[in-house]
């Protein structure tokens, strides 16, 4: 058997492009300062901040969900090595 | 006269001509493995035996190990042994006959890799939550692609999809879906993978069962779907992979989450948080009033207090303000994407929609645009505002 998939699921991510919070990870922020909103420990100012937090959290979320078209890519592989072009099936919507 | 080898030369020359290639079905029997690995064996049937070889190359490419007694349908050229003078036949390809066969061959080949620990629960990776791409193998022929396509579309169309077209049946196809595999996998910025074709027979989806495939999955650091839809068999891909889904719609639920669902719970999210702070600020406005009552004295501290009460409202209303336009935004996209999805297939079709440019009424008989009223025309593309110029009832 060949050796397989170092460790556990790291998620394909070497670093590459990734200055946004992963999706999931903004949600779980967003859940958690929902929580602690509602746990009534802070104080109104505190209570404010983490209430813009919130709010540009979700935004930065509902901009990920919303964002436009499936676009889809056709990967071939010619002489000139790979590439990608856009794809259009056509569609039987 | 002919010398022998010149006979034997002829005989091969015109069995090669005449014949060509050949398929032949039979039984195997008296199979023998030589030490290089080239397997030599009869090909019989109730009353006649046909010598057959098969070389370590053409070996290599057998997704089944033969046996004695097992039927097959093989494929090559017939050829005199020249040592012997014996008709042997050359065999290219061989595959298992009949359901029965292809079912041992695949019990057999599932046990191996099974024992191997290939379909292991501790192998398999978690799905990720959200994809940036997805990378599908499949055919770009087929209903497949378009039913997974759609599924995206519906669910959640805010990604990339990358395609490598590879056929998904008849010889060799594994190949190119282990190709597409590798490639796909290679590639940093797919997370997530999926092996995609219809139903079929046993026989249609054997290249699904390829121990190379299997390997190739198996492998994979890039999470791998199996979506080779069949309702009651399942393939060997199905085992090695991370998830199976028995459609290709259900595969796109796999890999990505609902969008609309996502929404509703970010916007729900946002309302406790306004309610919250809400609550908040009405509990300082009623601390702030008592005081106000039983104090007489700190009035600048109060004012203070006042001052401070009032920028943090302001501060919320603005937010909330927004929070709420979003909403309002995001109902009104959704609407439009609704509004979007059947009058406007309609409309790709060339059939065009007349509104009253007035009062927006859609402009059903003659008579409900009068010469002089101004009209919009909605296209599949675009729009066009005119004026009638004369209105005739049929």
């Amino acid at each position: 058997m060949t050796g397989r998939r170092a460790g556990t699921n790291a998620p394909t991510d070497p670093g590459a492009d990734r200055a946004e919070p992963r999706f999931e990870d903004a949600l779980a922020k967003l859940e958690a300062l929902v929580h602690r909103l509602e746990s009534g420990e802070l104080d109104l100012e505190q209570a404010l901040g983490t209430f813009e937090e919130g709010v540009s959290l979700a935004k930065l979320c509902s901009v990920r969900l919303e964002a436009a078209e499936l676009r889809i890519r056709k990967l071939e592989e010619g002489a000139g090595g790979l590439t990608e072009r856009a794809l259009d099936l056509e569609d039987d919507e | 006269m002919l010398g022998v080898s010149e006979l034997v030369e002829l005989l091969r020359g015109t069995l090669r001509d005449v014949f060509g290639e050949i398929r032949v079905e039979g039984e195997i029997a008296s199979l023998f493995r030589s030490r290089p690995g080239h397997l030599y064996f009869d090909l019989k049937d109730e009353f006649s035996l046909l010598r057959a070889v098969m070389f370590r190359s053409a070996v290599a490419e057998l997704g089944f190990e033969p046996q004695d007694g097992m039927l097959v349908q093989a494929r090559g050229r017939l050829d005199v042994y020249a040592d012997r003078g014996a008709l042997q036949m050359v065999l290219s390809d061989l595959r298992p006959c009949g359901e029965g066969a292809l079912r041992a061959a695949f019990e057999k080949l599932k046990a191996r890799l099974g024992a191997e620990g290939l379909f292991d629960a501790e192998h398999k990776q978690p799905l990720p939550f959200l994809p940036r791409r997805i990378g599908i193998v499949t055919s770009t022929q087929g209903a497949v692609i378009h039913d997974f396509l759609r599924a995206l579309r519906r669910r959640f169309p805010a990604v990339e999809v990358v395609v490598w077209d590879a056929r998904v049946q008849g010889e060799g196809a594994w190949r190119e879906i282990v190709r597409g595999l590798h490639l796909l996998d290679a590639d940093p910025t797919i997370d997530v993978i999926v092996l995609a074709r219809g139903g079929g027979s046993l026989e249609d989806l054997w290249n699904f069962n390829r121990e190379e495939l299997v390997r190739a999955v198996f492998d994979a650091t890039t999470p791998v779907v199996s979506a080779v839809g069949h309702e009651t068999d399942w393939v060997l891909t199905d085992l090695v992979a991370d998830a199976r889904a028995a459609t290709p719609t259900a595969a796109a639920a796999l890999v990505v989450p609902d969008a609309a669902q996502l929404l509703q719970r970010i916007d729900e999210l946002e309302l406790r948080m306004l309610a919250r702070v809400q609550g908040l600020l009405r509990e300082l406005a009623h601390r702030l009033e008592a005081l106000r009552r039983a104090l007489v004295h700190p009035a600048r501290r109060l004012r203070e207090s006042a001052l401070l009460l009032r920028e943090l409202r302001q501060r919320l209303t603005a937010s909330a303000l927004r929070v709420r336009e979003r909403a309002a935004a995001r109902l009104a996209g959704l609407a439009g994407r609704l509004d979007a999805l059947s009058p406007l297939a309609v409309l790709a079709r060339g059939f065009s929609l007349t509104l009253r440019e007035s009062d927006g009424a859609i402009v059903r008989a003659a008579g409900q645009a009068p010469p002089g009223e101004a009209i919009l025309v909605r296209l599949a593309r675009g729009r066009l505002r005119a004026t009638v110029r004369e209105s005739l009832e049929d």
